[in-house]
């Protein structure tokens, strides 16, 4: 146990003196889940928030009962009837819209065939042109005479989607990858260098034959990688609760989605375990490399597992398939780890396949340090 | 009075289909080391003399216990070290330039992390390391990472590390091995002393003048197998002791041919 102690502090001296490898640790994966979502929320209220530019347009020769439409829509009576000039000034993008009606337009009747045209021009180059045409245009057609009338009544609420389950949906899409991904970083750099790098410099043969046991150096190494995938996870877990709420901020329309804190309570959990079966994947790979690069050539093949749910859970046919593995799903270490935490950010899960995560989790990082300690007993492994 | 017995040690290594194409040959393991045998005592230097690819740093390797032969006994005074690596290792020093310190620590680190390792009591530890990095003048540089130091300066924490817990043995693969003058002639120093201090000291070389200089028994190792072992005056007999090698390689030679 001491000399497991020796070999953990020694590691984690190595890693906290090195200021890129403690920024990487610390902050990283709270600027990489932060800095994304603020990212997202930016982009989504540049979507959202009305356009602020002042917007100019005209009309000429409309009828009374299209006047006030119009109005609404910010269109305005045109000063004079310089038609060539405002046709001008919409191509120069000095007016965003110009909407001439012919003279005595006349509104069409069902089964007329002569029909008044009205001509508007617009600049496509301009963003805010673009809106206003389409706006005209759906103007217009809901200004045709209709034999019935759809979704007429104001006061009601016709498009029934639950804005905060589609929040829920959009978020565990990929925030469980960004949280993942930041943590298998650090891991990966990390591991990497603690035992393929050692074998690749020499350092690993100097405490090899220094009375330590190997199974005692394994699980030393191992531990302080494993200290480290909770730091990288904590870090992470703080980035994702601020997170949560500006993506709510921005981009949920609803009447706002709230976690408790047993929701962020089986979050942490779903993320250190996963962590840790995360590290303890890529000690075996650094184990079995022959040198760093081929520790971290080989290691982000391992980046598949955290994709895979994240992506095919956006795929309806998927989704429902993964959803038929029912509790499957949960003993799979690392895969239970992302569907955990989507099921959470949905307000899906249950605590039985919390615990089903948890125990699988901690069941295959002992295993993994149980091979660690076996390969480190190999001589073509740990001689190279 | 220390001794190491090392008794029809053989080592193979497997080799791989690239491996057998390269070599021209059939045969699915290549034998390293082929039945060697030998007694080290203390307070000499005992050396392994060959060519490269002769099987030394094998041997040694296996002294060490990096690795395991695949028959033979070594017994580092009574201790099986094949059935006790762990208890032997806490008597023996390896160097050899394969083994380096920790590039991102500092020398005052790497003694502190061995000697927790070691087991040293914590005052001893203090105490001997003033001592040897007075002796070895590693003091000026004892808190600068490793990775800035120089290849002698690095050969200097390596022994110091070696020697970290007073070892009974001390095995050195290719001791001067990559070295300029100073610190290749600061080695030999640290041999002698050694030895001086009832050590028992083993090395391999393929360098004739170390021997000569430092060694008081040598065998001669070629193609696996000891040819010659015995004190250097008789293995010598007047001669240098190259003249001497290059005869009994050149009577191998012959050997094979018939």
């Amino acid at each position: 146990m001491r000399d497991i102690i020796t070999v953990a502090k020694k590691e984690l001296k190595t890693f906290f003196s090195d200021k890129v490898i403690l920024f990487q640790m610390i902050f990283l994966p709270f600027v990489i889940i932060f800095g994304y979502s603020s990212l997202m929320s930016g982009i989504a209220k540049a979507n959202t928030e009305p356009e602020k530019k002042e917007v100019k347009a005209y009309y000429m020769n409309a009828p009374e009962s299209f006047k006030d439409p119009l109005e609404n829509l910010k269109i305005k009576v045109a000063p004079d009837n310089n038609e060539e000039k405002y046709i001008k000034d919409v191509k120069n993008k000095e007016l965003d819209l110009f909407v001439i009606f012919p003279e005595n337009f006349k509104e069409a009747q069902p089964g007329q065939t002569d029909l008044s045209n009205i001509d508007i021009y617009y600049n496509s180059e301009e963003s805010s042109s673009i809106e206003l045409f389409s706006g005209v245009t759906a103007l217009f057609t809901t200004m045709q005479p209709q034999i019935f009338t759809v979704n007429a009544s104001p006061d009601k609420t016709y498009d029934l989607v639950d804005k905060d389950a589609a929040f829920r949906d959009l978020i565990s899409s990929f925030v469980p990858l960004m949280a993942f991904f930041a943590v298998f970083m650090i891991c990966m750099t990390l591991a990497a260098n603690s035992i393929a790098g050692d074998k690749e410099n020499g350092f690993l043969n100097t405490l090899l034959v220094s009375p330590i046991r190997r199974k005692d150096l394994a699980i030393g190494k191992s531990v302080s990688i494993l200290i480290v995938a909770i730091i990288a996870s904590l870090s992470t877990f703080v980035g994702i609760i601020l997170s949560l709420r500006k993506l709510s901020d921005a981009i949920n329309s609803g009447e706002g989605v709230k976690y408790g804190v047993s929701e962020y309570l089986v979050l942490l959990m779903a993320l250190v375990t996963g962590a840790f079966t995360l590290a303890a994947v890529l000690l075996i790979v650094s184990t079995l490399a022959k040198n760093v690069k081929q520790a971290t050539t080989v290691a982000p093949i391992f980046l598949f597992f955290l994709m895979i749910p994240s992506l095919l859970s956006t795929i309806p046919t998927f989704e429902s398939f993964i959803k038929a593995l029912g509790r499957k799903n949960y003993i799979i270490p690392v895969w239970n780890s992302v569907r955990l935490f989507q099921d959470v950010l949905k307000l899906d899960f249950s605590m039985l396949n919390a615990l089903i995560t948890f125990v699988s989790n901690i069941i295959a990082v002992l295993l993994g340090a149980l091979l660690i300690g076996h390969l480190f007993n190999k001589e073509k492994i740990v001689n190279g | 009075m220390e001794s190491l017995i090392v008794n029809n040690l053989v080592k193979k290594f497997p080799l791989s289909k690239k491996q057998r194409k390269k070599l021209y040959t059939s045969e699915t393991e290549k034998t390293a080391v082929d039945n060697i045998s030998f007694v080290a005592k203390s307070g000499e230097v005992f050396g392994l003399l060959g060519t490269n690819g002769a099987g030394k740093t094998t041997t040694m390797r296996m002294l060490a216990t990096l690795i395991k032969p695949n028959s033979g006994q070594i017994f580092f005074n009574d201790i099986n070290a094949i059935e006790n690596p762990e208890k032997v290792r806490s008597q023996l020093a390896f160097l050899t330039t394969d083994l380096k310190p920790d590039m991102k620590s500092t020398p005052s680190a790497m003694y502190d992390f061995f000697a927790e390792l070691y087991h040293i009591p914590r005052n001893y530890a203090l105490e001997r390391k003033k001592q040897l990095f007075s002796e070895f003048q590693i003091e000026p540089y004892a808190e600068t990472m490793i990775a800035k130091l120089s290849q002698g300066q690095r050969q200097k924490v390596s022994l110091v590390i070696s020697v970290i817990h007073d070892p009974k043995f001390v095995i050195f693969d290719e001791p001067t091995n990559g070295l300029d003058i100073i610190a290749a002639r600061e080695v030999r120093d640290f041999i002698i002393s050694m030895k001086k201090n009832g050590k028992c000291v083993i090395i391999s070389t393929h360098l004739f003048d170390l021997v000569e200089k430092i060694c008081d028994r040598a065998a001669i190792i070629m193609d696996g197998k000891i040819i010659a072992n015995d004190t250097l005056d008789n293995l010598m007999q007047g001669r240098s002791l190259e003249d001497a090698f290059y005869e009994m390689y050149l009577k191998q030679v012959k050997m094979k041919e018939v």
